[in-house]
């Protein structure tokens, strides 16, 4: 299903969040740690402590392994259910005949409004921001494998939000989740399972937040006022907040699009950034090169999908009904009789099955065993 | 809804099809054990069966925590997560299987350690806690017998049901973790935002037990607990620990005064006791980190760690010779 696309994200290391934030875990000389496992002896030992790298460390994440795609590859696995879908409902017989499908691109501005309720209702809860952007990355990674047709989007984001509220340590009950919400729990219980699934149980998910934070202690080291560049940070968090809408989550790291966004804030609030990227990655000529060529169009792509993706504003509500009755027609056509005794059918885990009650199949068999020894 | 586009479901099937169960190896609070088989490469695993049915909530904290850190997680000290999937209403976690663990070692009196041995243990003890700290994460049951120890020696650190990240300010964490006897005593008095610091205590408390071979600090009760601490290490004071008085459950414990470890551990060397100490040290903030450990002369000083291959291992009972006992024992009886 997934793979990650080719390199698209070039630089990282200077820029992952750890490196900025801890210092007693980057500062330690790699050959130092090396040489602890030399003097274990043995070849095995040697290569447990080979010293990773911070980078390294991201490389090794499910976020960067499984979740890191290009624009082209999101949109063909988008397009390719889209089609998949109204193919599949087109095989009914009961289409009407100028019935207009919901696209890609309106599923998204639906998903975008599911979003923005998900963080209203979090902040409400008084919850930290990056709760709702954990539970925006599980509803996108949900829809990259399923369809809106085949699960309603609302029922989704509820199941999402359960859920991230647990994996980010802020459980709270299902029957205090539900009455709050006023949505029946057993529905929401229902979908976890395929959430889970849907995201692989890879449940960690790297916001910008906190790089954001690291850049921003690291800027204070050549700042001229530590009032402005709070502002700038404060500004840096709101356009995070809005980087949760985009895609940007599926092509770049976290550091890059929380540094993009201090680049931004610095331009809206007449704040000199250069002066810290010129510290930070320009203090000789190779870096300055690297910084040119590799990390600089990363910001400047990071800036534009932050300036013109319409997903950073919030949708037409007329338009989102239109959508959102559309999407109810295809579903209750994909679920017509005559719809689904067309469509095959794959039955979760199959019919094989004998492991019912694994202790139980198990006990019988240590049974026999006993019963043939004595 | 089931149906051709389902793609999650069909790659949880996949998974699902490729394990089989062969006997059930342990059973816990939560979850039930079994040794299974990888069909498509015939590899022995360990299947931690979770049963999601009894819990109101759905899927419960401790799968949840452990499943999300142990898929970050990749070392050659850290037990691997190789597969998760659903069937029916359980969720199934497929690790990679390790024959004993630490504690059926120290318990197995026919061992002798050496103390090459011990270093070795602790070498790669320190470098799995190492990997999950760069990575925020906390263990936070770390014991004798959540350390796995596989047929070639590896030693690997496992059960991460109660494992979280830290490093955030403002996220209280709950004091109620860790294995009494490994717990750190600013856990007792209640702290909410400790860090690294309880897992190092741990550590040193297993380090003390591979020294002794008896568990070092085992307290009955929470207060009981604290008494055996102080009682061993001295009872600490502002001084030692600033801001000790001011935690949540702060009590004045009489005073104990602090006895070299020496005195106890008689025969180890003094960089033994040294890295032990650093690990035992009162205030969090001053004790000794894992990669810090790492550094420590013990580690560079003689004896080397014992090689791999050479490390005692336990020898488990077959299950002929079970029976041959159980049969003794009757005709005894």
């Amino acid at each position: 299903m997934i793979t990650a696309s080719e390199n698209t994200n070039g630089i990282a290391s200077e820029t992952t969040p750890t490196t900025t934030i801890s210092t007693t875990a980057s500062t330690v000389d790699a050959n130092d740690v090396n040489g602890t496992s030399q003097t274990t002896t043995t070849g095995n030992a040697n290569e447990a402590m080979k010293e990773i790298t911070m980078k390294q460390l991201y490389e090794q994440s499910t976020q960067y392994k499984y979740w890191r795609f290009t624009q082209s590859a999101l949109d063909d696995m988008r397009n390719k259910l889209n089609d998949e879908v109204i193919a599949s409902i087109k095989e009914g017989d009961n289409v009407p005949e100028d019935f207009e499908f919901v696209n890609v691109a309106e599923e998204l501005a639906l998903m975008g409004y599911y979003e923005r309720r998900i963080v209203q209702i979090f902040k409400h809860w008084k919850l930290p921001s990056y709760v709702s952007a954990t539970a925006i990355a599980y509803m996108k990674r949900f829809f990259l494998e399923n369809t809106m047709v085949d699960y309603h989007p609302k029922d989704v984001m509820l199941t999402c939000m359960f859920l991230a509220r647990k994996t980010e340590n802020y459980l709270l009950a299902i029957e205090d989740f539900s009455s709050v919400l006023k949505s029946p729990a057993q529905p929401i219980l229902n979908l976890e399972f395929l959430v889970c699934k849907s995201l692989r149980f890879h449940f960690t998910v790297h916001h910008p937040y906190r790089p954001c934070l690291g850049f921003f202690y690291d800027m204070q080291a050549v700042a001229d006022s530590i009032e402005k560049l709070q502002k700038v940070y404060e500004k840096a968090l709101t356009l995070i907040d809005t980087s949760l809408h985009t895609d940007l989550g599926f092509l770049y790291q976290p550091s890059q699009i929380a540094l993009a966004a201090l680049k931004m804030a610095c331009k809206e609030e007449s704040y000199d950034f250069e002066k810290y990227a010129n510290y930070k990655f320009k203090s000789n000529e190779s870096t300055s090169q690297k910084y040119n060529e590799t990390l600089f169009p990363i910001l400047k792509a990071i800036e534009k999908a932050l300036t013109e993706d319409p997903r950073c504003h919030e949708g037409d509500k007329l338009a989102l009904k239109d959508i959102d009755q559309r999407l109810k027609k295809c579903t209750e056509l994909a679920n017509s009789p005559s719809n689904l005794s067309k469509r095959k059918r794959i039955e979760p885990n199959g019919d094989d099955d004998d492991d019912d009650d694994d202790d139980e199949r198990l006990d019988k068999r240590a049974k026999t065993d006993n019963d043939n020894s004595e | 809804m089931a149906s051709l586009r389902n793609h999650a479901e069909q790659h949880n099937n996949q998974v699902y099809k490729d394990y089989k169960k062969d006997r059930k190896v342990g059973e816990g609070a939560y979850a039930v054990v079994y040794l299974g088989t990888q069909l498509s490469t015939k590899k022995v695993v360990a299947i931690k069966k979770i049963k999601i049915g009894q819990f109101k909530d759905g899927l419960d904290m401790s799968a949840i925590r452990e499943v999300k850190t142990l898929q970050e997680l990749r070392h050659p000290n850290v037990v691997e997560l190789m597969e998760v999937y659903f069937h029916k209403t359980n969720l199934n976690l497929v690790l990679e299987f390790l024959e004993s663990d630490l504690e059926m070692i120290i318990k197995d009196k026919s061992i002798v350690f050496m103390p090459g041995d011990v270093k070795h243990w602790m070498l790669m003890t320190l470098r799995g806690l190492d990997h999950c700290h760069r990575n925020w994460i906390l263990h936070r049951d770390m014991k004798p017998n959540n350390l796995l120890l596989g047929k070639n020696g590896q030693l690997k650190i496992a059960d991460f049901g109660l494992a979280r990240d830290f490093g955030d300010r403002n996220r209280p964490s709950t004091t109620q973790v860790v294995t009494r006897w490994y717990r750190a005593p600013e856990l007792l008095f209640g702290a909410k935002d400790y860090g690294y610091g309880i897992d190092i205590w741990a550590i040193g408390c297993i380090f003390a037990e591979l020294l002794l071979r008896n568990p070092y600090l085992p307290g009955d009760s929470d207060m009981q607990q604290l008494d055996t601490i102080f009682k061993a290490l001295g009872t600490p004071t502002e001084a030692d620990w600033p801001g000790v008085s001011s935690l949540v459950h702060y009590v004045q414990f009489r005073h104990y005064p602090k006895t070299p470890l020496r005195l106890l551990f008689t025969a180890a060397g003094a960089d033994t006791l040294e890295l032990l100490e650093s690990m035992l040290i009162y205030d969090p903030n001053r004790r000794i980190s894992a990669r810090e450990a790492l550094l420590h002369p013990y580690f560079f000083n003689k004896p080397r760690p014992t090689p791999l291959e050479n490390l005692p291992k336990h020898v488990r009972e077959t299950p002929e010779a079970a029976k041959l006992k159980r049969k003794a024992d009757t005709l005894g009886a």
